[in-house]
């Protein structure tokens, strides 16, 4: 006996609100891609090098450190300081961004002489790695020092110290994270001699590899973007074949965004100059991913120019939804103590107060204290979600 | 009768060694500081101790000269009579002083004699000399000029007759010698030694080691009670010619039985004592007489103590300082401290006539008009009391009763018995007249109701007073002591009330009208007996009554006393405290570490001196350029210092401090040039020199708390602590007792340490936060050693019980000792601290350098494969090299200001450059040879330690200092008139000639000289001695101190051929020969002794010994 999938006709929504987007974006981005974006005066300027001029910076502090040595024996590094005090927010290119704080590591002082060793070993280690024109991930870098680092963590914090020493991205110094993020959709793109169509890919998608310089994009026809929370919804969309009915890229980080999915997700908006949407849950978390995309991390923002995608709209799942769609009490999570905190934080951020929207939203979500997941509309259906609720949201324009 | 061993209680175990051991080193070390305060207060310096030389006893050894077996040493007399001369023991010219007849006195013995033939006493007395002389002779050469105390203890076999029970318990004989050079005793004091209360010491009070006469009597009676053997005892004072030997028993009357009665011998000594005793104990044990020997000696380092114990050990503690304690002042009792069994034995043994005299005679603190109040009240008691009332005419009985009879006496002069002149005579009156009768109920109602109203008050008052013992808060017991002072007051009120009753009384009675003399009354003598009861006033001391003496006590309990004067208490001294410490343990202490607390201060006040002098200097070269016009060179002392600054700004501290010379050499060249001014140089110096040679340093700190007197009795509290890093010579005690030492009057405690108010005081210390442990019931622990002393006359009042082990609590005592060592804590914290820190400084040093080649290792790999300028051009060992040699290197502080100094001042300073040089190198010469002796800590007092001191004590003071006082000046007027004084010294003290020279005379002993010329001295002090390599013992005494100057133009009347003269061809004694050379001064008997010693071993002279006494003849 065959067994032929029952499949529900559904209908095509006109996603007009969003190929409206598309229009503006396209037209933005061809202005914009004549005009330099500029960053505010007090902040340190940080540059996406290529090889040799990465190379060219390392020698330079080398030099410096042995000319201390020989002045009076005690070598220090100078390097902005990223302590959350120097984070500044650009309002004007809604991005985050380092201040010009310095501080000094010491040698001879016990408090930094253990960093300064490690920055010095890692700088080693960049070194190499750019002679060699090769790529590592910090797994890597830790596992060639374990006894000096003692902890990944700290040969982490090293690696991004390396970064804002020389003035330059994590990028420019081949250390790459472990990129988990996979992307689906109207996208063809070469990855050194192979042409991907990442149409043809199956249900499983492109993964995101993190040595992104080999990448070139090469064409798309899609019309916006959709940044994914979860590898679940992923599978959801992928296996509805989404991009199909509505022209479009979907991407997802598996969780926290990576920087190879973000700096990937960046890169694509900016040169096919598309929308982009993010689908999360709806809680504190979610609401961080987001801002994530949106405007870096905290950790990161001497990179925030390379990395954050500014503009990107929040679709889904809004604490508003929670009623509009009338999703049923079971599916429905209480707030617990630290998603509370958080959401206060959240609340508290600059960036969020700016957008009326989204602080509405999160004010709403502190009343209710409540939270939910994106599978919580799987309660009206698998297909709800993209046959009735993406399309719904992106032909009204029901997003933040 | 009750056994007289239990009223001290010598008991067998490990703790009677000690016992005997305190009881007889007490004695002797109070018998040698009363010798010398006896000749201090003579000016006799000829026999006094004198203690001015170092005292080194390297190669002393009793045991070995011992050993020797008498092998005469013919040096020993030459020496001594030397070293007499040396110290100023000269024949002199015949004096008004007469010396003590040496004859029997033929005084009658109380003691019964043991017939015994005279020749057996002879070599009875000859056996007791050999012994003495057994201890004595290895230390003749100094016996006369050094405080020494030589205790021996020997172990004999068991005694034969114990019982098995005994010899299970390991028991032995022992025999106990001990020696001192205290002051000897007279043969009226011989007599009575021994015998119970018959101490010397308790006539006076004062602050002395033992005072009531029990300690010696009680050991003797058990020392013959357990072995049977006789008690010899040896003693000569300076004023005889002979020691006297004596064997005796003491006898349960308090009585001596003689075996060799009180026999004149010659002896080695010009004065001291020697007992020797037999005693039965368990066997001896170390930890208990050496731990009290040594711990004595701590305390009492100005006197030398050498212990042998019964293993054969010797341990010797030499005189570490060279001053001795001051002598206490006699103090009366205080009333506070008084009890009615001290009144009472006070009282009979008075024979002052009044007892207002005796009050005034026998306590401190007692005016007349205290007395006159302490008798007032007594009157009063003793008039409720008695039912009478004394009135200005007579007296009249108080009745609380309407049908009693009233009486009214009076004394008259009438004539009776057999004499025929009128004489005062008691006359009792009846009243009969109705109206006086009535007037007299009227008054005496009166005053039955405000008895009545007095005992209602007195009730509430102590109903007050119960509260006060039950409520916790301060602020509680003030209010109520408030009410209680108000109760007081209406007492008072009514005490006044009742005496105007008395005087309403006075006036009924004024004439004899209405009175009718009884005459036939059964219980008259009763009534007169009670007449001469009430009369208190009259009584003299010794015959009170028992209802007298409870009124008096009463009266004299309750009146409030002013507080006992401070200054019979003396202390030990913390600088003495200190420097016993350091020498003791061996200390390794290169500087006082109160210097360290703030040399920016320290120097401030130099350079201020500094200011004045170059002001004065200014002036003074204003007189010869008269024509010119100079304006006023102000210097400030900041320009001084930035001047100075300027000196020590280029010098490179951390090369120059081993060379000296090359120090001196950078000084100088750095004199003229100001070109680069280090403001901060000063503190960095101090901090060099602090990190370089305090850095292993050991903590020592004594405090001395002043006087405090509370409840009637003066003390004073003080408290030393070392701290050792060097655990060879100050280990870590493992036992909490080990740690802290407890002396009172410099006397130790050993037992019952749990007990003593002492302990918890150091308990109530929060050590921790002195950065020290402290053991499970809170004493301190660590490498420490801590002592603590409470001195002051009648301390034997403040111990818990008779055996005077253990201290009461006091709630003032546990004050005083807390607080005395807060103030050490505090010190030992900063030490603590800074040790922390150099600790913490090494360890950083080692953690750096861990992670250098690592950190080369990484630049390196990147330069060589890289395109940096130094590719090819470094290297690691090189990098290595010069990133170790900076650790540990302090970060040149940043040059803060260019000092410009105004164009005048520099004229001023390079006025002449040249002569700077000259006069720079002769005082660095002259420092050099003659290295600036440390000037005692007392030489400039803080105005907080002069305000501390009673203003005696300042009076003294200046009287010392040789400057006169306003009279009638109060404290702070005297402590201003003093400050003044020290301004006024310190520019003389300290002026060199020229205005730059002295420039660096300053600052060179404050960064160099003291520093390391202290550190010198104390080297010298401690290290070198201690590791001297033995020398001759002989030589190194005659070395040191011997340098005869015989002064010939003086001739002496005691020659070789006066001598001879006087001698004869029968045998005579010395005695004879005093008489014939008509010898008048003691000393001069006392070299002739020693000369004929001298004629003897050159065989010029017979000599023969008679019942110990020497007889000499011609040959």
């Amino acid at each position: 006996m065959i067994i032929v999938a029952i499949k529900t006709e559904s209908k095509k929504w006109d996603i007009k609100e969003a190929k409206k987007l598309f229009q503006e974006y396209l037209e933005k981005g061809i202005k914009e891609e004549k005009k330099e974006t500029k960053l505010p005066e007090n902040t340190v300027k940080i540059d996406d090098l290529n090889r040799k001029q990465t190379l060219g910076r390392i020698y330079k502090l080398t030099d410096s450190i042995i000319e201390m040595i020989y002045k009076n024996g005690r070598p220090s590094i100078k390097l902005p300081s990223r302590t959350s005090g120097n984070i500044i927010w650009d309002e004007e290119n809604d991005l985050l961004l380092l201040g010009q704080q310095i501080m000094e590591k010491q040698f001879h002082s016990l408090g930094s002489v253990a960093d300064i060793t490690r920055l010095m070993k890692v700088l080693e280690k960049v070194n190499e790695l750019l002679l060699k024109d090769m790529h590592a991930t910090k797994r890597e870098i830790f596992y060639s020092a374990v006894q000096l680092f003692g902890d990944q963590k700290n040969s982490d914090k090293c690696i991004e110290d390396v970064a804002t020493m020389l003035y330059t991205t994590r990028n420019s110094t081949h250390i790459v994270a472990s990129a988990k993020g996979s992307c689906i959709g109207r996208l063809r793109i070469r990855d050194r001699n192979d042409i991907i169509d990442l149409e043809g890919l199956g249900s499983g998608g492109w993964t995101i590899t993190p040595m992104l310089d080999n990448v070139e994009i090469l064409e798309s026809d899609a019309e916006f973007i959709l940044v994914l929370e979860k590898d679940a919804a992923m599978i959801r969309l992928s296996e509805a074949r989404f991009w199909r009915k509505y022209p479009c890229i979907i991407l997802t980080a598996k969780g926290a965004a990576d920087i190879a999915t973000r700096m990937f997700l960046r890169r694509i908006s900016k040169e096919l100059k598309l929308p982009v949407f993010t689908l999360v849950d709806s809680d504190p978390y979610g609401h961080y991913i987001h801002s994530v995309y949106l405007r870096g991390s905290k950790r990161l923002s001497y990179e925030s120019p390379f990395l954050a995608t500014p503009d990107i709209k929040l679709l889904g799942v809004l604490t508003r939804d929670l009623e509009k769609y009338k999703i049923p009490n079971d599916c429905r999570i209480p707030m617990n103590q630290t998603d509370i905190k958080r959401t206060k934080e959240m609340l508290s951020e600059d960036f969020v107060k700016k957008n009326k929207a989204w602080e509405t939203d999160l004010k709403l979500a502190l009343n209710l204290k409540m939270k939910a997941e994106i599978q919580a509309l799987s309660t009206f259906g698998f297909e709800f979600l993209t046959d009735q609720y993406i399309p719904e949201k992106l032909s009204t324009g029901d997003w933040i | 009768m009750r056994k007289r061993t239990q009223l001290v209680g010598f008991e067998f175990g490990f703790w009677k060694h000690q016992q005997y051991a305190s009881e007889f080193l007490d004695n002797a070390l109070d018998a040698i500081e009363e010798f010398q305060w006896k000749e201090l207060q003579e000016g006799d310096s000829r026999t006094q101790f004198s203690l001015d030389q170092e005292l080194t006893l390297e190669n002393l050894s009793i045991l070995q000269e011992a050993q020797k077996d008498e092998i005469v040493q013919p040096l020993s007399n030459e020496v001594k009579f030397t070293l007499m001369q040396e110290i100023g023991i000269e024949p002199t010219e015949p004096s008004n002083t007469e010396i003590e007849s040496t004859k029997d006195m033929e005084e009658d013995e109380s003691g019964e004699i043991v017939d015994k033939e005279e020749i057996e006493v002879e070599e009875e007395v000859k056996r007791i000399i050999d012994d003495m002389n057994e201890i004595i002779k290895p230390v003749e050469p100094i016996v006369d000029i050094e405080p020494l105390v030589i205790i021996r203890l020997r172990e004999s076999e068991a005694a034969s007759f114990l019982t098995s029970e005994l010899s299970q318990k390991n028991v032995m004989t022992y025999t106990f010698e001990i020696f001192d050079n205290g002051i000897g005793m007279h043969k009226g004091d011989m007599r009575k030694f021994g015998k119970y209360l018959a101490s010397s010491k308790s006539l006076e009070l004062k602050q002395t080691r033992g005072s009531q006469g029990f300690g010696a009597p009680s050991a003797f009676s058990d020392a013959q009670n357990t072995t049977g053997k006789p008690i010899v005892a040896v003693s000569k004072s300076k004023n005889t010619i002979y020691a006297i030997v004596s064997e005796f028993f003491t006898t349960s009357k308090n009585e001596k039985k003689y075996l060799v009665r009180p026999t004149e011998v010659d002896s080695n000594f010009l004065h001291g004592t020697y007992i020797k005793l037999h005693y039965l104990n368990v066997k001896y044990t170390r930890g208990f007489v050496d731990t009290y020997i040594k711990e004595t000696a701590l305390m009492n380092p100005h006197i030398t103590l050498i212990f042998i114990d019964p293993y054969g050990k010797e341990w010797i503690y030499r005189r570490l300082v060279s001053s001795f304690p001051k002598q206490p002042k006699y103090a009366k009792p205080h009333p506070s401290s008084t009890n009615i069994g001290d009144l009472q034995d006070l009282l009979t043994k008075s024979e002052n006539l009044t007892i207002s005299a005796f009050l005034q005679d026998n306590f401190v603190r007692m005016s007349s008009k205290t007395a006159k109040e302490i008798l007032k009240i007594a009157e009063r008691n003793i008039e409720d009391k008695l039912s009478l009332m004394i009135l200005k005419d007579g007296f009249i009985n108080k009745l609380a009763k309407r049908s009693d009879p009233i009486y009214f006496f009076k004394y008259e002069k009438r004539v009776y018995g057999r004499s025929t002149k009128p004489r005062d005579k008691l006359i009792i009156y009846d009243i009969d007249s109705e109206e006086l009768k009535n007037r007299y109920w009227e008054s005496m109602d009166k005053h039955n109701k405000f008895d009545k109203d007095l005992e209602k008050l007195y009730r509430e008052i102590r109903k007050h007073q119960d509260r006060i013992d039950k409520s916790e808060t301060k602020k509680d017991i003030k209010k109520i002591e408030k009410e209680i002072s108000i109760l007081l007051n209406d007492v008072d009120r009514i005490f006044q009330e009742r005496d105007e009753i008395k005087n309403e009384l006075e006036k009924i009675f004024k004439d004899n009208s209405g009175l009718v003399e009884a005459k036939k009354l059964k219980n008259r003598s009763e009534l007169e007996d009670l007449i001469s009861e009430v009369q208190i006033f009259k009584v003299k001391p010794s015959e009170l009554t028992n209802n007298q003496f409870n009124s008096l006590f009463h009266a004299f309990k309750s009146i409030k006393y002013m507080s006992p004067p401070t200054d019979t208490a003396i202390p030990v001294g913390d600088i003495v405290l200190e420097s016993t410490l350091i020498k003791e343990i061996g200390l390794k202490i290169s500087e006082n570490i109160d210097d360290f607390d703030d040399p920016i201060e320290n120097i401030k006040t130099s350079l201020d001196i500094l200011q004045e002098d170059l002001k004065r200097d200014q002036d003074k070269k204003k007189i010869p350029r008269e024509g010119e016009i100079i304006e006023d060179i102000t210097i400030t002392p900041e320009d001084v210092k930035n001047f100075n600054s300027s000196i020590l700004a280029s010098i490179d501290i951390k090369d120059q401090y081993s060379d000296l010379d090359k120090f001196q050499e950078k000084i100088e060249k750095n004199v003229n040039s100001t070109k680069e001014v280090q403001k901060d140089s000063y503190q960095e110096i101090f901090d060099f020199f602090a990190d370089t040679y305090s850095k292993d340093d050991d903590f020592v700190s004594a405090e001395t708390r002043p006087p405090t007197s509370g409840k009637g009795l003066a003390y004073i509290v003080e408290a030393a602590l070392a701290y050792c890093n060097d655990s060879k010579k100050l280990d870590t005690p493992k036992r909490s007792r080990d740690v802290l030492s407890r002396f009172v009057n410099r006397t130790p405690k050993l037992r019952d340490s749990a007990d003593c108010a002492i302990t918890k005081a150091v308990q109530s210390v929060n050590w921790k936060n002195y950065k020290l442990d402290v053991f499970d019931n809170n004493l301190p622990k660590g490498p420490i050693k801590l002592l603590v002393n409470v001195s002051g006359p009648y301390v034997h009042l403040m111990f818990k019980s008779q055996s005077k082990n253990a201290l009461a609590e006091d709630e003032d005592l546990l004050k005083e000792i807390k607080f005395c060592l807060e103030a050490i804590g505090r010190r030992l914290r900063v030490y603590l601290n800074r040790k922390a820190n150099v600790r913490k400084n090494e360890k950083r040093a080692g953690l750096i350098e861990k992670y250098i080649p690592i950190f080369v290792q990484s630049t390196y790999n990147i330069v060589s494969q890289g395109e940096g300028k130094y590719k090819g051009k470094i290297s690691e060992k090189e990098l290595q090299n010069l990133m170790i040699n900076a650790i540990g290197v302090k970060v040149p502080p940043k040059i803060k200001e260019k000092i410009v100094l105004a164009p005048e001042k520099m004229e001023a300073i390079e006025l002449e450059p040249k002569k700077v040089e000259i006069k720079w190198e002769d005082t660095v010469i002259q420092t050099k040879v003659i290295p600036e002796k440390a000037e005692p800590r007392d030489e400039i007092l803080s105005e907080k330690t002069l305000l501390n001191w009673t203003v005696n004590q300042l009076k003294e003071y200046c009287e010392e200092k040789n400057f006169s006082l306003p009279s009638q000046a109060r404290k702070p007027e005297i402590v201003r008139c003093i400050q003044e004084f020290y301004d006024k010294r310190k520019p003389e003290k300290r002026i060199p000639l020229d205005i730059v020279a002295k420039i660096p005379l300053k600052t060179e002993p404050i960064t160099r000289g003291s520093l390391i010329e202290k550190r010198r001295q104390l080297q010298i002090a401690k290290g070198e001695i201690i590791h001297q390599q033995p020398v001759k013992k002989e030589s190194t005494i005659i070395n040191q101190q011997l340098k005869p100057v015989l002064t010939q133009t003086q001739l002496p009347i005691v020659s070789t051929e006066k001598i001879s003269e006087a001698l004869s061809e029968d045998w005579q004694p010395i005695t004879a020969l005093i008489f014939k050379m008509k010898i008048k001064d003691m000393m001069d008997a006392r070299f002739l002794q020693i000369k004929l010693k001298e004629l003897e071993r050159k065989g010029l002279v017979m000599v023969e010994t008679k019942m110990g006494k020497k007889h000499w003849k011609l040959k």
